[in-house]
């Protein structure tokens, strides 16, 4: 079977196939962050916009490159959210047009279940059940995934999201946007041993994260010790170090909470090194496994809502959505099928 | 020639054809309901047409200018259904075909064009019916500040849209001395498409789906 998938919900148009015999087929991406860098954020108003000049072009493409005709589609998946609505729409009524002009089912798929099986598109592929620590510019969660949409939410961010936190971080050491794989660069000339930046939450009990700290602390820092190259160098280090800490602190609690030997790391930070680095020690010091999606699928993209779609599809675990897009939606909303 | 025409450049969420049983429409007032009910409208009409997706010539969408998310909805839409079915697209100013509607309904030959933009604009154009029942731009679609509007003075011009109710202060209406006629409630609906869309079609002026794009007018979107 073969199932389109559509991702609209930010600044990065996603389209992909997804042959359920034969695995990936294609994936197309178109990257806004130009557009939007000018503007140390995302304008949702022009993402929309960018977003509807993409999609179908896109998908022409790729099915031309793949050799298959749009007859030849089984279902269409798109990102029914969270995410920004404008932008989201465009996704969604593509998929539902076009999924009623070719009398094939329309499935809306949740964007951070997207994130969470972004790994079963790698070789080897994480088996049920895991532990996934999703983080991005938006999220960040910790989330025990017992099979397709049972999931439990075990911890998340009380206030910036970590990705959120680098890019806000970065900008303080005038690093630009989106800054923070910047700030992961910069971090690897930074000595390690002159500053300590707090844990957050990490001296009490829980599974929830807070990030705000450690950009006031950083911004604290550069004011006392001057903003001098090294200086910038040696915070990046340093908070870099305090992220990805206490990301290996509160995972080995929630491997130990829930008994699992298996770590998925997924969304955008999930391409960070260090982070990957921190993590995989961690999971070899507990006899456990790492697994992480390609570098190009950590962020946003059509491969993941394809594979979700697809998953959902076989299960037969889709309906009509109550909402075509959502702009919130509570992971734990899934039900397990 | 079987032209499914959609519109939600509005509030109102409206889809028709017309077949050999006559017009099939659908129009509802749906504010952010447009995606899920769209749809629906369309297989509603097309049954009730007795076509399948398949007969259909051609998509006519409202393209705007209107609100952007509006104007989205139908052209994304739109432009699904057309590449799902392999037929052309063919965009329509959302002034004209109200234009076209205020023909319908009130036999208005000049329409004074007038919607509300938000952040103190409008948009505004100048349309006449011609000889064969079309509504012909006579001013382009323009944005600008109410008080900053000015139509051609030498035309009988019937006040039409939304703008002249809720911007009424700051139009002037000088130019208007010759008809004090205004019709400012919601008059477009889907079949408004219809005559403009024959006569694009005739002319050879449709698109291919992923040529549509939303005709938004205001560009500033940033401040």
């Amino acid at each position: 079977m073969l199932v389109l998938g559509i991702e609209t919900s930010c600044d990065e148009t996603g389209i992909a196939i997804y042959d359920t015999e034969k695995g990936l087929v294609g994936h197309r991406l178109h990257s806004q962050v130009e557009i939007h860098a000018q503007y140390g954020g995302v304008v949702p108003e022009l993402a929309s916009r960018d977003h509807i000049r993409k999609v179908i072009p896109l998908i022409d493409d790729i099915l031309i490159s793949s050799n298959l005709g749009k007859h030849q589609l089984d279902a269409i998946a798109y990102t029914a959210g969270p995410g920004l609505v404008g932008a989201l729409l465009v996704g969604a009524c593509v998929a539902k047009s076009l999924a009623w002009g070719l009398d094939i089912p329309c499935i809306p798929v949740h964007h951070m279940e997207g994130h969470l099986l972004a790994p079963m598109l790698e070789d080897p592929a994480p088996e049920f059940p895991f532990l996934a620590l999703l983080v991005s510019g938006g999220h960040t969660l910790l989330v025990e995934v017992k099979g397709l949409g049972d999931y439990t939410l075990l911890g998340s961010s009380v206030d910036d999201a970590v990705g959120e936190a680098f890019d806000k971080t970065a900008k303080l050491l005038g690093l630009g946007y989106p800054g923070g794989p910047a700030l992961a660069k910069l971090a690897e000339s930074g000595d390690e041993k002159r500053f300590t930046f707090p844990r957050p939450m990490t001296d009490r009990p829980g599974l929830d994260f807070s990030f705000s700290g450690l950009k006031t602390f950083a911004r604290n820092t550069l004011s006392k010790e001057g903003d001098d190259p090294k200086t910038k160098a040696d915070i990046a280090r340093a908070f870099e170090d305090a992220v990805v800490d206490t990301m290996v602190i509160k995972c080995r609690r929630a491997l130990i909470q829930t008994g699992l030997h298996r770590l998925v790391i997924a969304g955008g930070v999930g391409a960070n090194i260090a982070l990957r680095q921190g993590l995989s020690d961690l999971m070899t010091s507990v006899n456990g496994k790492i697994f992480y999606p390609r570098i190009e699928f950590c962020t946003d993209n059509g491969a993941m809502i394809a594979y979700a779609g697809a998953m959902r599809f076989k299960a037969g675990g889709f309906g009509e959505a109550k909402d075509v897009v959502r702009a919130r939606w509570p992971l734990e909303e899934l039900k397990a099928i | 020639m079987n032209i499914l025409c959609i519109d939600t450049s509005s509030q109102w969420c409206s889809a028709a054809i017309v077949s050999a049983h006559g017009l099939c429409q659908q129009s509802k007032l749906a504010p952010r309901q447009h995606a899920g009910l769209l749809i629906t409208q369309v297989e509603g009409i097309l049954k009730e047409a007795s076509l399948k997706k398949e007969d259909l010539t051609a998509v006519a969408v409202c393209c705007g200018p209107g609100s952007f998310t509006g104007i989205r909805v139908a052209v994304a839409m739109a432009q699904g259904l057309a590449f799902a079915i392999g037929c052309p697209v063919i965009p329509i100013s959302t002034l004209q075909a109200i234009a076209q509607g205020a023909f319908r309904k009130y036999d208005t030959q000049f329409a004074a064009v007038v919607i509300d933009a938000r952040m103190d604009e409008v948009y505004w154009g100048g349309y006449e019916i011609t000889d064969s029942h079309i509504a012909k731009e006579v001013m382009a679609p323009t944005l600008s500040k109410p008080k900053d509007v000015r139509f051609l003075s030498d035309k009988d011009w019937e006040r039409i849209g939304n703008g002249w109710d809720v911007h009424s202060t700051d139009l002037i209406i000088g130019a208007f001395s010759s008809s004090d006629k205004i019709f400012s409630e919601d008059i477009l609906e889907a079949q408004d498409l219809l005559p403009l869309a024959r006569y694009l079609l005739e002319q050879g002026k449709t698109l291919a789906p992923e040529h549509l794009a939303p005709y938004y007018l205001r560009d500033r979107v940033v401040r």
